[in-house]
């Protein structure tokens, strides 16, 4: 019993140094810096982060359009205004808002079916930007 | 044995069994004890916000090779905490972490962190780190899974050092019912037992009598409330859509303070597309009920069990007219008084407003689903006790803005039904707001000058001790009570109607103009005076307009021109008077030295024709039957104009001199906003300020359904009276004007 109050007595020391040094607690405190980043060398200029959403049930219309299509987000890297969304083989109408995001709108009947869809992003114009692939994921449509 | 301990049992079986759950969840609460943690910042160059399943955070994308590293501090052993997801699925994505003396590079830890959970949602990780026995560099390495692609990249969130001990955790609950007028609240003395947990709760806190928002609609409203600024600092709802980034929030403020910052909010307008999620760390949207909210706010506090939290809870179960059946059947015995097929939103209700009770039934839901927010409150308090919280826990109750509930007929008709009018009267305006912070004791009882909610950001910075930032325009009501003759200002953005009030005297401004219904482009607000006044004392209900001209109103005029001027830092400003003869068309030229100058207008009754032509700004309007304002902001680093004025009569300076036709200096017409401006056409200038820059973006598909959903229109009002200028390239020759000449021609 004795032993525990002791090891309770340093955890809380402990936590209390840690406290003063980190600045943890309601009040204003010194902070950390903010961290740094290393890149890995040779990772391409260009890539594919993210697909928002990743997945949709079959006939699921998921950030529904005012023309009943649904619109598809693609994150990246070294994206470009050129670049074209290809979803299930067919080029879609795509929109560039920077060098980190792409959306297009899909139309109703290629989210029809479930199954594993090839999301490609190429740049037609510039054919130096390399295509980028993913997978968007169709599942069964909910009983 | 147990029939001697059932016997010697001075509680029936169901309360036994309730003690027993509270000791087992307080035994849980107080092992998990007080736990204090310090972030690790993210470089905010690279800081994104994600969205996955329903929340969004701030973090970083990681691509294999890539690492981020922080310098610690020495210091006892710690847990390090932080949150993934990749959206895409794909290989199983792993991390290292390693841990190293400085200098030297001592290795103290070298770790393989494999990732677990659904990668299309957030995920939780955390190692213990070994005591650091001088400062040491703390590295998260992203493990290559052997093909480097980047496509197999993650986000990080959240990383944070934490450590059990220190003081008990405090914690800080903003509660915001939506659409919710004081007078409905019990406390503030409607007949129905509306608020009943609510009143309880209170009942040692602190009651604002009288607060109202800066604005009466949602996303305006909230970006006042979360940044503590008027609407004329950082112009949403008016001329910008989204959060400005130069104002900080009030969770990011208690995030510096050490609180861990957590929301849940009904979406909608109170979404990360308009910039509310900046300064938390953990922003999760829950459409459905209250309840639901409250869930989740709980299952959150308990993932940051032990630690300093800030909680934004907002609910649109009152916007909605969406009660709970529980609290439907408490207040209204008989359910025929919610009206036919009560359970359905309001929206498909308007199909039976030609009913002669629509209204009735309506108020009736609109106070059952107040009653169920009620009971979700009740879970709320009943779940931080549970957690051991409730002792440490500060609450702050209040609403973004009224509703008006066809409490005034215009003719026969109902005047409004509904809010973001350009009406602005009390029924729109007046919101509770109560304040409970037990280690602040004296901050009880009943506050009966005017409070705002602008106050609400520099009381919770209060209670928590933490400096609230220069940029916050309210003040603290846990300190001394507010001066009684300070000025309130709430705003019916666009439509550029303000009301302002100090003590009990209010005045209306309007433009005189039928705008479009920010429900319906096809409905239009009825055309009201341009300027009513009330004393609210003899007349709350705003039924017997005052006399402008006597007690609190010149007053007040004169604070709508600061109001209005305040809009416009570092511009030329041109305030056209009403025409005595009614509505005329004025026009306007402006160039800077290097291009053309942006252009804002208040005030008019329909919307301006803004157009640039080359370096031109060109602003066509009509003035009257209320003031014009111009803004003539220069966009190229100086502070050079060359203005032609067309139909807004001969301008004046701030000191009253008639403008010379010809060149000036821009400190020649300098206002300071104490004087009042002079009578006529006046020209002033204002000192800059930083300035705010709002994202464009458009609103995600989702979010718009959901404002459609809430009655709203797809993406908002549409935005006028703003011409942001596109860059011009000058080719050859100098600009005829020195880098702060003001050149005026008037050209009538």
């Amino acid at each position: 019993m004795r032993a525990e109050k002791a090891r309770a007595a340093v955890a809380g020391a402990f936590a209390a140094i840690l406290l003063a040094a980190s600045g943890c607690g309601d009040r204003e405190q010194p902070r950390i810096a903010p961290g740094r980043i290393v890149r890995a060398d040779g990772r391409p200029e260009r890539s594919l982060l993210a697909l928002v959403p990743p997945q949709a049930r079959a006939g699921e219309i998921f950030q529904r359009q005012p023309d009943g299509r649904a619109a598809l987000a693609v994150l990246g890297t070294g994206l470009t205004p050129g670049d074209v969304i290809h979803f299930a083989g067919r080029a879609l109408p795509t929109a560039a808002a920077n060098s980190r995001l792409l959306t297009a709108a899909i139309p109703p009947e290629l989210l029809a079916r479930a199954g594993d869809v090839e999301v490609t992003v190429s740049n037609p114009n510039d054919p130096s930007q390399r295509a980028l692939h993913a997978t968007f994921r169709i599942l069964a449509a909910a009983p | 044995m147990a029939d001697s301990v059932r016997s010697r049992g001075f509680l029936p079986a169901g309360a036994r069994r309730a003690a027993v759950l509270t000791l087992l969840a307080g035994a849980a609460a107080c092992r998990a004890g007080p736990r204090r943690f310090v972030r690790l910042p993210l470089p905010s160059s690279e800081v994104e916000r994600l969205s996955a399943g329903t929340e969004t955070r701030p973090g970083l994308w990681l691509s294999p090779g890539d690492s981020v590293s922080w310098d610690v501090p020495a210091g006892p052993a710690c847990r390090l905490d932080a949150s993934w997801t990749s959206v895409l699925a794909g290989p199983r994505r792993s991390l290292e972490v390693r841990l190293a003396a400085r200098p030297g590079g001592r290795e103290l830890l070298r770790e393989t962190v494999l990732l677990r959970g659904d990668p299309a949602d957030w995920n939780r990780w955390s190692i213990g780190l070994p005591a650091r026995d001088a400062a040491s560099r703390l590295e998260i390495l992203a493990r290559d899974p052997g093909s480097g692609s980047p496509e197999h990249s993650l986000f990080i969130s959240e990383p944070s050092l934490s450590a059990r001990g220190g003081a008990p955790a405090r914690t800080l609950v903003l509660l915001l019912v939506d659409t919710l007028r004081a007078d409905h609240v019990s406390a503030y003395g409607y007949g129905k037992p509306t608020t009943p947990r609510l009143d309880a709760y209170f009942r040692d806190g602190l009651r604002a009598e009288s607060c109202f928002p800066a604005a009466n609609w949602t996303l305006p409203s909230h970006a006042s409330l979360l940044t503590s600024t008027s609407v004329a600092r950082h112009g949403v709802g008016r001329y910008a859509r989204s959060l400005p980034d130069d104002l900080e929030t009030l969770a990011a403020t208690l995030a510096r303070g050490g609180f861990r910052t957590l929301a849940v909010t009904g979406g909608g307008y109170v979404d990360p597309s308009f910039g509310f999620a900046r300064g938390f760390d953990r922003f999760a949207v829950e459409p459905k009920h209250a309840a639901a909210a409250v869930t989740r706010a709980l299952a959150m506090l308990d993932e940051n069990a032990g630690e300093p939290v800030f909680l934004f809870l907002h609910t649109y179960q009152v916007h909605d007219y969406s009660p709970d059946l529980a609290a439907a059947r408490r207040l209204f015995p008989d359910l025929a008084a919610l009206g036919p097929q009560w359970e359905q939103d309001a929206g498909r209700a308007r199909e039976r407003m030609t009913d002669p009770s629509f209204m009735g039934w309506m108020r009736a839901r609109y106070d059952a689903a107040l009653g169920s927010v009620d009971d979700a409150f009740g879970e709320l308090v009943a779940g931080l006790e549970r957690r051991g919280r409730l002792g440490r826990t500060a609450i702050v109750f209040t609403s973004d803005h009224g509703e008006a509930l066809c409490d005034r007929d215009w003719h026969g008709q109902c005047l409004e039904w509904g809010h973001g009018s350009p009406y602005l009267f009390e029924e729109e305006l007046r919101v509770p707001l109560e304040v409970r912070v037990p280690w602040r004791p004296n901050a009880r009882g009943v506050l009966r000058a005017n409070a705002s909610l602008l106050d609400v950001g520099p009381t919770l910075a209060d209670a928590a001790e933490v400096a609230a930032p220069d940029s916050f325009e309210g003040r603290s009501l846990l300190a001394d009570a507010p001066a009684s003759d300070r000025v309130i200002v709430t705003e019916g953005p666009p439509h550029d109607a303000l009301a302002l009030r100090r003590a009990q005297a209010k005045r209306i401004q309007r433009t005189g103009g039928s705008p479009s219904s920010l429900f319906d482009p096809a409905m239009r607000y009825y055309r009201m005076p341009v300027e009513e006044c009330f004393d609210l004392a003899r007349d709350p209900a705003e039924r017997h307009p005052s006399s402008c001209a006597e007690s609190g109103g010149p007053g007040l005029r004169r604070a709508t021109d600061r109001y209005v001027a305040s809009s416009f830092p570092g511009a030329l400003v041109v305030r056209v008077p009403a025409p005595a003869s009614g509505p005329a068309p004025a026009k306007l030229w402006a160039r800077g030295r290097g291009g053309a100058p942006a252009l804002r207008t208040f005030g008019l009754a329909s919307p301006p024709t803004l157009a640039q032509v080359g370096a031109v700004a060109e602003a066509q309007f009509s003035v009257g039957p209320a003031a014009a304002w111009v803004a003539i902001e220069p966009r190229d680093g100086s502070r050079a104009l060359e203005v032609t004025l067309s139909g807004a009569g001969r301008a004046v300076m701030p000191s009253g001199r008639p403008v010379a036709e010809g060149s000036g200096k821009w400190s020649d017409f300098a206002w300071a906003g104490r004087e009042p401006l002079p009578e006529g056409t006046a020209l002033f200038t204002l000192p800059p300020a930083p300035r705010s820059s709002a994202s464009a973006s458009p609103v995600p598909g989702d979010v718009a359904a959901r404002l459609l959903a809430l009655g709203y229109l797809r993406g908002g009002p549409s935005l006028s009276g703003v011409l942001e200028p596109l860059p011009v390239t000058r080719r050859g020759g100098e600009s005829p004007l020195a880098p702060d000449e003001i050149r005026v021609r008037h050209a009538d």
